[in-house]
């Protein structure tokens, strides 16, 4: 499985989106227990968070935490989260515990294009999947 | 039950647990004992599939065997009884009686061996799907633990603690205007690299006609026909 993990790593190394943004990748392993904390360099403040299993590659972003929604806005956002998910290019909402997140999860096999394209899309879904969220969150 | 509703019901059991575990290892464990159960059963069906195709091998030749007397034996009355000779008729009828008796019972065990080949099959069809569907399983909760993982991990790092994350809206804000300011820095750094260039100044000679714009097929071929 951390092979795959490494798989990542190197196909991200040298990896430069078109608008000249680099990725940094962080390796975190225990012994029960791998990621990488891939952070595209002018989205610091949402890392990609990479894992593996036996057969897929799992890219999560944590967005915010249901603490940040309006009362009595969730059923909405939520309902709203489910009607894009589909539109949503190779990603998808999930919640986890108290933690909202975008997704995209792919076959181990995948080779470094389809790893860069994932990324590449994954993380232009940030910034779009927060504007869609946003009005449905507190304003700091 | 679908595996996803499994899912779900383990994803709900365990989220309901203090500390917020969400699958502990304990409930991997115990689906990877399932597997290997299954295994286990799959691997005693096929023994036991083994056996009794031997046997139910063995019976059916009996029966074919049986039958094909009884056969025999059928005909040597209709031809006794026909030459008269009644004595021997009755001889070989009493023997007939005694083949599809014989013939009945044995039969009977085929039947029931055919029946038992079918089943056996049906549970290790089945118990490959269970398998199927428990590696699956595991699989997916595998995944999903080290996604809560993830997420819990991206928590810490921003707001020092376990409950939540930074503010989105903000983080969004900042990001923005960072963004703007990286393209606005790109873009005027393209334009001193074209004045550093004389960039404006050729496009304004270009412009004008007195220089060629770019090097075009055009102009080699000219070049090449001038030299000749």
């Amino acid at each position: 499985m951390n092979n795959s993990l490494d798989k990542v790593q190197a196909a991200l190394s040298d990896y430069i989106t078109d608008d000249g943004c680099g990725f940094s990748v962080t390796a975190t392993k225990t012994d029960e227990f791998a990621m990488l904390t891939i952070i595209r360099e002018d989205i610091e403040e949402f890392a990609m968070h990479a894992t593996a299993s036996e057969s897929q590659l799992l890219f999560n972003v944590a967005l915010f935490d249901k603490a940040q929604i309006i009362e009595g806005q969730a059923a909405a956002l939520n309902q709203m989260m489910l009607e894009l998910n589909m539109a949503m290019p190779l990603s998808s909402f999930a919640l986890t515990g108290n933690n909202y997140s975008i997704f995209g999860a792919m076959s181990i096999e995948s080779d470094a294009s389809q790893i860069q394209e994932e990324i590449l899309v994954l993380s232009e879904n940030i910034m779009d999947a927060l504007e869609v969220c946003q009005n449905f969150l507190i304003k700091a | 039950m679908g595996f996803l509703n499994n899912v779900f019901k383990t994803i709900k059991g365990y989220g309901s647990e203090a500390n917020d575990a969400f699958v502990d290892s304990q409930g991997i464990r115990i689906m990877e004992q399932e597997i290997r159960d299954a295994t286990e059963n799959q691997r005693k069906a096929n023994e036991s599939l083994t056996d009794v195709m031997a046997e139910q091998k063995g019976i059916a030749r009996k029966v074919s065997d049986l039958k094909a007397s009884v056969d025999e034996y059928s005909d040597a009355i209709g031809k006794l009884l026909d030459a008269g000779n009644e004595g021997l008729a009755m001889e070989t009828a009493e023997k007939l009686a005694e083949l599809e008796t014989d013939l009945d019972s044995n039969q009977a065990i085929l039947d029931s061996y055919n029946e038992q080949v079918k089943e056996l099959k049906t549970i290790i069809k089945d118990s490959a799907k269970q398998m199927e569907a428990l590696r699956r399983e595991v699989s997916i909760v595998k995944s999903t633990e080290a996604a809560q993982k993830a997420s819990e991990a991206t928590a810490a790092q921003f707001s020092g603690t376990n409950s939540s994350l930074r503010s989105a809206s903000a983080s969004m804000e900042r990001i923005k205007s960072k963004q703007q300011k990286r393209k606005d820095k790109m873009k005027s750094a393209r334009e001193l690299a074209k004045e550093n260039n004389g960039g404006e100044l050729k496009d304004k000679l270009a412009a004008a006609g007195v220089i060629g714009n770019k090097s075009s097929a055009a102009s080699i071929l000219d070049r090449y026909k001038k030299a000749k």
